[in-house]
């Protein structure tokens, strides 16, 4: 039984709403098989899909398994067309409570597990100031200040310019005219008063699925403190921007017209009034919130008066970048990243013509574009270095802020064992973490973890971490995964184990960004030139070789009768890049090497018949044309 | 041997010699990120939707917002279920909002309504709901009235 692709078209309809999670959602879910690839994930990979989020696990550094949200036409986007693999995803039937409940699930999952890893990030900060304090000799410790970074430090000509006597006069009038005086003795009582955690001090230990209890960490404490302290001095002293953290330029798309001003203005007179009740704030970290507030107002206002956008630089001070040498390798593609900036840009400021007040998430999303439009355009046009950043960039550059002595009057032996104990805290929790969340190719990965956590949410009780409950599974989907049993922990597998288990109506496959442009050649071309031409990657004209792709000379994942012979050349090409690359070991480099054995390796696969390497490519613009549909199948 | 079959002992194969020889599985996080990159989208954290250049931005941007109030309404939920001080819930609160591009979370009204639906989801008792409200929001008005909409509303 066949569906048409008006049904079939909805398992991936780009931008699909999700529900509320609690709320009664769409009656399925999809689950998605992803084809492995060289690279990320040559075992395959799988995710679960409900509505525009789609959910799954990533193996991280430190060998970790996280769980990851995406917004799903993006995913789709990375996976078929960006790394060229083919998605299979297959549609299962679910009431919605039964929906709700998985969703709720990986949700919450999301929101703890990330408090966890902050966790730990804390105690380890916490552990190497002790650390560093302890070394004899040591320059006074310091902690990065969010935000601060924005502003410069005055210099002794530099007076009280009353930049921001309308934020005073506002905070005044709320909270008292001594607002600003209670405010930094508090912080310097708070100062004061910072205790380092004793040895003796035992962090309760993380629960899976569970609100993790945090003890204050010393550091983000004291962070905080210095950021708020830093905060009125430049509210009260109108410290200025720092000059390299203003962008902007003369172009026609940063132009300004007197309604986008206008909005504007309004904005900067709601900052105002926020960064006043900022001041008043109780929540601990209101310094670098304010501080962010102030630097806007700066920006804000340069952009009023010059009617042309002006934006804080955005990006974290350890952005990946391509150097201007590794750029020459993307020339061609520069230019369609730039249109498709500008085009974001164009759309982020669609917010200044409307009647709605401008919210901060719009301001947000306004500077989020402007600085990757800015970052495209001084890399296009000057050679510059380009920044890398994904999702909302949110500016943040830090400076160091100078930690009064951390432990006065404490004898050294009594440092270093503050600084064990801190470390021994730090690393308890990470052990535990790693329990909890460790990567395990066969007993936890990303198959694995899907399907635990679908039994659970799905339990009467809450059984994390101990055997698989299958009832409330078997009751509600129709049957239970267990990842532990035949080998249904490697995802082709799994995803076989899913039509087999589930009540699945409806299957499809979304074809990797090769597959779908061989489908129009082959539909408008001769086959056999076709095949000719795009069956190896000289004459090519969908693929080019890139450095992130091993070296070989066919590909094999469209073909299987001739995938052993093509896989014996590929396994020359290998064997001939890593005898090359041996002799460019004198020089220092072993990059053609390690990609002429990554070659050899993947070619072994394909003398069997099977295929893992696929090519990947640097960048297909969104605006691409979609891969053409492939029929979608019912299961009875 | 069937094609699907032929398709099936392929993958084995290839998902074996991936495991053994290269022990790698699931998809790995890359730090390095790709041109792609320079632009947002592509990578696909859930809150670029509200920068998307499709068509519809207003419902993006309205399913941004949602998002962020769900998160919200998971933490409460878990803290008020689980325990905690105040503080430590704030800066978590904090970090969620940073990831969805907001730094000043307090001016947000979804914060507030997501508060409240997580106490809602907590089953927390209207003294909890006093407590937590009088905590967080002091005695804002209009905070407490987003958090009582959160509480007593249909989300």
């Amino acid at each position: 039984m066949r569906l048409g692709c008006a049904a079939a078209c909805l398992v991936f309809a780009l931008g699909a709403g999700s529900a509320s999670a609690d709320e009664p959602g769409p009656a399925s879910f999809d689950y998605l098989y992803i084809e492995a690839n060289e690279g990320g994930s040559s075992g395959g990979h799988v995710a679960i899909r409900f509505g525009a989020e789609t959910f799954h696990f990533q193996h991280h550094g430190g060998g970790m398994l996280r769980l990851q949200r995406d917004h799903s036409d993006a995913f789709i986007h990375t996976y078929t067309r960006l790394r060229n693999r083919p998605i299979h995803a297959q549609r299962v039937a679910v009431t919605p409570e039964t929906y709700a409940l998985l969703r709720r699930r990986f949700s919450d999952r999301l929101v703890l597990e990330a408090r966890q890893f902050a966790i730990l990030a804390s105690l380890q900060a916490d552990r190497d100031l002790l650390t560093r304090q302890g070394d004899a000799g040591s320059a006074p410790a310091t902690v990065p200040l969010r935000a601060a970074g924005l502003f410069a430090v005055p210099d002794a000509a530099h007076v009280a310019n009353g930049a921001y006597a309308a934020v005073i006069s506002a905070a005044r009038a709320r909270f008292g005219d001594d607002i600003l005086v209670r405010r930094r003795d508090e912080i310097a009582r708070a100062l004061a008063a910072l205790l380092i955690p004793s040895g003796e001090a035992v962090e309760p230990p993380p629960r899976p699925h569970a609100y993790a209890a945090a003890p204050e960490s010393f550091t983000q404490r004291a962070a905080e403190l210095l950021e708020a302290r830093t905060a009125l001095d430049v509210l009260e002293g109108g410290g200025p921007l720092r000059a390299d953290v203003v962008r902007s330029a003369e172009l026609d798309e940063l132009a300004l017209d007197d309604g986008e001003v206008a909005a504007l203005r309004a904005f900067a007179g709601r900052l105002e009034e926020r960064a006043a009740d900022l001041v008043g704030s109780r929540r601990p970290d209101y310094g670098s919130a304010l501080l962010l507030a102030l630097a806007r107002l700066g920006t804000v206002a340069r952009s009023v008066h010059a009617h042309r956008l002006a934006l804080l630089d955005a990006y974290q001070a350890d952005a990946p970048r391509l150097e201007p040498a590794e750029l020459d390798a993307h020339a061609t593609v520069l230019p369609v990243l730039l249109d498709e900036a500008r085009a974001e840009l164009a759309a982020a400021r669609r917010v200044l013509r409307g009647s709605a007040l401008l919210r901060e998430a719009d301001f947000t999303a306004l500077e989020s574009a402007g600085n990757r439009f800015l970052e495209l355009h001084a890399a296009s046009a000057h050679g510059s270095a380009l920044r890398l950043a994904s999702g909302p960039l949110l500016p943040s550059r830090s400076a160091p802020g100078t930690l009064p002595d951390v432990a006065p009057g404490i004898a050294p032996d009594e440092r270093a064992a503050l600084a064990h104990a801190a470390e021994r805290r730090a690393d308890e929790y990470a052990t535990e973490l790693q329990r909890l969340y460790g990567y395990d190719l066969l007993t936890r990965n990303c198959v694995s973890e899907i399907f635990r956590e679908i039994a659970a949410a799905l339990a009467a009780d809450d059984l994390s971490g101990q055997a698989l409950a299958c009832t409330g599974s078997d009751a509600r989907l129709g049957g239970c995964i267990d990842p532990a049993a035949r080998l249904r922990f490697i995802p082709f597998l799994a995803a076989n184990a899913v039509a087999a288990e589930y009540q699945v109506i409806a299957s499809d496959e979304v074809p990797s960004y090769r597959d779908g442009a061989l489908a129009a050649m082959y539909a408008r071309e001769n086959d056999l030139a076709v095949f000719l031409r795009e069956s190896n990657v000289i004459s090519s004209t969908i693929y080019r070789p890139r450095a992130a792709d091993s070296p070989f000379l066919f590909f094999t994942d469209d073909t299987v009768l001739t995938r052993p012979l093509f896989g014996a050349v590929n396994l020359v090409v290998g064997l001939g890049a890593s005898a090359a690359g041996v002799l460019l070991l004198p020089t220092g480099d072993a990059e053609l090497l390690l990609r002429g054995l990554r070659g050899t390796l993947f070619s072994l696969p394909e003398l069997a018949f099977a295929n893992i390497r696929k090519g990947s490519f640097a960048h297909v613009p969104r605006t691409a044309p979609a891969p053409p549909d492939l029929p979608t199948h019912v299961d009875s | 041997m069937s094609n699907r079959a032929m398709d099936n002992v392929g993958r084995f194969l290839a998902a074996a010699a991936a495991a053994a020889v290269l022990s790698l599985g699931c998809s790995f996080s890359d730090s390095s990120k790709s041109i792609s990159d320079s632009i947002s989208g592509s990578s696909g954290s859930i809150s670029d939707s509200s920068t998307s250049s499709s068509g519809s931005d207003d419902k993006k941007s309205s399913q941004s917002e949602a998002l962020y109030r769900e998160d919200v309404r998971n933490y409460t939920a878990a803290y008020v279920r689980d325990g905690g001080d105040v503080a430590s819930f704030q800066r978590g609160l904090g970090s969620i909002a940073r990831e969805h591009g907001l730094s000043d979370w307090e001016a947000a009204p979804a914060t507030w309504t997501g508060v409240g639906e997580g106490l809602k989801r907590a089953a927390a008792s209207p003294q909890q709901l006093d407590t937590m409200s009088r905590e967080l929001a002091g005695d804002d008005v209009a905070k407490q009235r987003e958090i009582a909409r959160g509480y007593t509303g249909p989300g």
